[in-house]
């Protein structure tokens, strides 16, 4: 089987999920919302299996290697990452009203690995300074808290829409599917921790990498700057719950600039001069 | 906390400075991202408006991680850091040691259903049975006479208390060691062109330095990959005192060298025109002969078969390596192509080319065979050598931190307290806690331990 025709074929299969999770808090018939989260858990499965076969095929082209060393795998990595914590999060809280909102990020991420253009599938050798074990620990964990970032970007909008002022709060559409502010808060709260572990663990385990790849564990790289940006940012908002009291709206409005700060860090810095030109 | 009249105390051990210096670092790093910094900046500032230039130049924006002021920033980060954890240290101490302390009175008020027992057994038998279930993951429990009836308080995780100061630490180890790198630090590059040797370390805005030692590059090896892609860059180094050899090996990207109180990486590399060229030919399987080449020269083959002239050289040619472009005139005609040196390895990346690209066949010119067997590049290789006292501080510190964020993150501070109030026909146990952070899952905790007390389920 082609692991990019499976790839592709898993973003519409989060696409239907995401329709099947829409039309649940819409009408409400547990029928609509049982099937989303068996598409989901579908999907995922055929997601993992494209990137073991991708895994696979690189070491039957001789030049085999983990798969997640350039921008099109860190992609397909990020929204596995996304949709594994995704589908964790659903099964401890038995809540799938995140669905709606995180599937999206991860149909997108797909998405833009399968259409966007300058993104090359192909499977490429390791150039020489990508040659480590780092690699493998440095991108598992950036991505990964990146993923945690991104489902409380996804629990920041929903506390947002749950805990607005009048009308909305109380309708069918949104009362019955979100769950109540103190669960979202608790749950973003727990995103970003973990978030901020992984990303303090990705920074890391960078620096060690840089530190016998280029001579310098730190360098002040547009990506590494924008890396420590994103954890001043998650640092600043985990001080002001932690001691300045913060709660509520303030910690969701943090988490959604700490995720435009996470796009900048991996999206925004590939327009200026970097050493993480690969990803 | 801070007392009246201590103003720079206060001012000092504020939480609000602590987040304002992260929001100042945060916006100076964005800053020095956006602006093109060091010689990048060069470009920029020839550009815009001279007056404009100036401030920039005054504000240090062309040098935002080592101007004054971030580094200021930092600075006062870490005296920020100090004066908190020093203000608020006693108080974490006061809460790891004490287990009892004051009960908040509210503290069995209004307890849900499912944390009251009735049991019948007397408080006092009860209460045999609940210190052998807490002793499994509690620790330092206390039994007190309580105005209501017996209290039994245990704790853990009180270690969780010291993790954000784990955390501070860390952080200020790492500011130190970045400190410390910066001024005892040393950073250069050594150029040695292949068979020779070098001891001049080159660095920026410095004067050059001599090494007490030399480095001899014996030979320096790129391949590529069929795609035209690097695949391995590498120095075979040997290390020279006073001309003897002290050290030998390969220098590869992520595999550094380390001699006489320097890191040596492999960082780039050249060619320079010049060297020799090799060049050898077989008719059929007839003996080959071998003949030093240079461009221009020509040459006639045995047996007054044809003439050969040596059009070209090139060091790389398409990425494939070095290679030279013969003509050969004779009788059959004129015939022209390319010989490289690494022929078996293009073959065996791309099958059939010889036949669809006549002009990379070194065999076009049938029954000779031509062969490169040295294409005359002449590389040089570029070594980066660092020396960073303040590297093992900033990865111990590194380490407290991931350390300390564990601690803060996944454990905390519970404290259980168990009311044993004497029935007519036995007693009822209320189950009460606290915790540093993590309500729900102190919850959830205190709710299975009265469902242990009760006799169902497990402790956990």
């Amino acid at each position: 089987m082609n692991h990019e025709w499976v790839l592709s074929a898993v973003t519409f299969v989060y696409l239907l999920s995401f329709i099947g999770y829409l039309l649940w808090m819409v009408r409400g018939a547990e029928f609509w919302g049982a099937g989303a989260s068996w598409i989901a858990r579908i999907g995922f499965l055929l997601h993992s299996a494209g990137i073991l076969i991708r895994w696979r095929v690189s070491y039957q082209m001789g030049i085999g290697h983990v798969p997640l060393t350039n921008f099109y795998e860190s992609l397909i990595f990020f929204a596995w990452a996304v949709m594994l914590l995704y589908l964790l999060v659903e099964w401890r809280t038995r809540s799938r009203s995140p669905g709606a909102f995180v599937l999206p990020v991860a149909c997108l991420l797909m998405a833009y690995a399968s259409i966007a253009p300058g993104v090359s599938g192909r499977i490429e050798p390791l150039i020489p300074a990508l040659q480590s074990n780092w690699l493998t620990v440095h991108v598992l964990t950036c991505f990964l808290g990146y993923a945690a970032f991104a489902v409380a970007f996804a629990l920041g909008q929903m506390y947002l829409i749950r805990s607005r002022r009048g009308e909305g709060c109380n309708g069918v559409f949104l009362g019955r599917a979100i769950p109540a502010p103190e669960v979202l808060e608790d749950l973003l709260y727990r995103s970003v921790i973990l978030g901020f572990v992984f990303l303090s663990l990705g920074i890391m385990t960078g620096s060690i990498w840089a530190h016998y790849a280029w001579g310098a564990y730190w360098s002040w790289d547009p990506k590494e700057t924008w890396s420590l940006i994103t954890w001043i940012v998650y640092a600043i908002m985990l001080h002001a719950r932690a001691v300045r009291g913060w709660r509520g709206r303030r910690m969701a409005w943090m988490s959604l600039v700490g995720f435009v700060s996470v796009l900048v860090t991996y999206l925004g810095v590939n327009y200026l001069d970097s050493l993480h030109s690969y990803f | 906390m801070a007392k009246p009249g201590s103003g720079i105390r206060a001012f000092l051990t504020s939480v609000r400075l602590s987040i304002v210096l992260l929001a100042a670092i945060a916006l100076g790093a964005v800053v020095g991202t956006i602006i093109p910094q060091q010689e990048a900046a060069e470009a920029l500032a020839e550009k815009i408006n001279p007056s404009l230039a100036a401030l920039f130049q005054a504000l240090q924006l062309f040098d935002v991680y080592h101007s004054v002021w971030f580094i200021g920033l930092l600075g006062l980060l870490a005296v920020n850091l100090i004066a908190c954890s020093l203000d608020r240290f006693p108080a974490a101490w006061r809460q790891f040691r004490g287990v009892t302390g004051p009960i908040d009175p509210g503290l069995f008020a209004a307890l849900p259903p499912e944390r009251i027992v009735e049991t019948d057994r007397p408080p006092a038998e009860a209460a045999v049975r609940i210190e052998a279930l807490l002793a499994r993951r509690w620790r330092r429990f206390v039994k007190t006479e309580h105005p209501q009836g017996l209290l039994i308080a245990a704790e853990k995780g009180g270690f969780s208390r010291f993790g954000v100061y784990i955390v501070h630490f860390g952080v200020l180890a790492m500011i130190a060691g970045g400190m410390a790198g910066g001024l005892m630090g040393m950073k250069g590059t050594i150029e040695v062109v292949e068979g020779e040797s070098s001891n001049v370390l080159q660095r920026r805005g410095e004067p050059s330095l001599p090494l007490e030692f030399s480095i001899r590059c014996d030979r320096f090896t790129v391949e590529y990959y069929a795609s035209g892609a690097p695949k391995v860059f590498r120095s075979d180094l040997s290390f020279l005192k006073g001309g003897q050899v002290v050290h030998q090996g390969p220098l590869l990207v992520n595999h550094p060298i380390d001699f006489g109180g320097l890191r040596f990486y492999q960082s780039s590399y050249g060619i320079l025109p010049g060297g020799r060229m090799t060049l050898s030919y077989a008719k059929g399987r007839e003996e080959q002969v071998q003949r030093e080449i240079t461009v221009g020269e020509r040459f006639d083959l045995p047996g007054a078969d044809g003439e050969v002239e040596v059009l070209r050289a090139e060091g790389n040619l398409m990425r494939m390596g070095p290679a030279v472009k013969l003509a050969v005139r004779s009788s059959r005609g004129d015939f022209q192509f390319w010989v490289f040196q690494n022929i078996e390895r293009i073959k065996e990346a791309n099958p059939g080319i010889l036949s669809q690209v006549p002009l990379m066949n070194p065999g076009l010119f049938a029954p000779w065979i031509f062969s490169l067997q040295r294409g005359g590049e002449r590389f040089y290789t570029v070594l980066q050598a660092t020396r960073d006292p303040g590297a093992p501080l900033v990865a111990a510190g590194a380490i407290l931190l991931i350390a300390g964020l564990i601690t803060v993150f996944f454990f905390s501070h519970r404290r259980v307290r168990i009311l044993l109030e004497a029935r007519e026909d036995g007693s009822r146990i209320c189950v009460a806690g606290t915790a540093s952070r993590d309500p729900i899952g102190l919850e959830g905790e205190l709710r299975r331990l009265a469902a242990a007390i009760r006799g169902e389920g497990k402790v956990s």
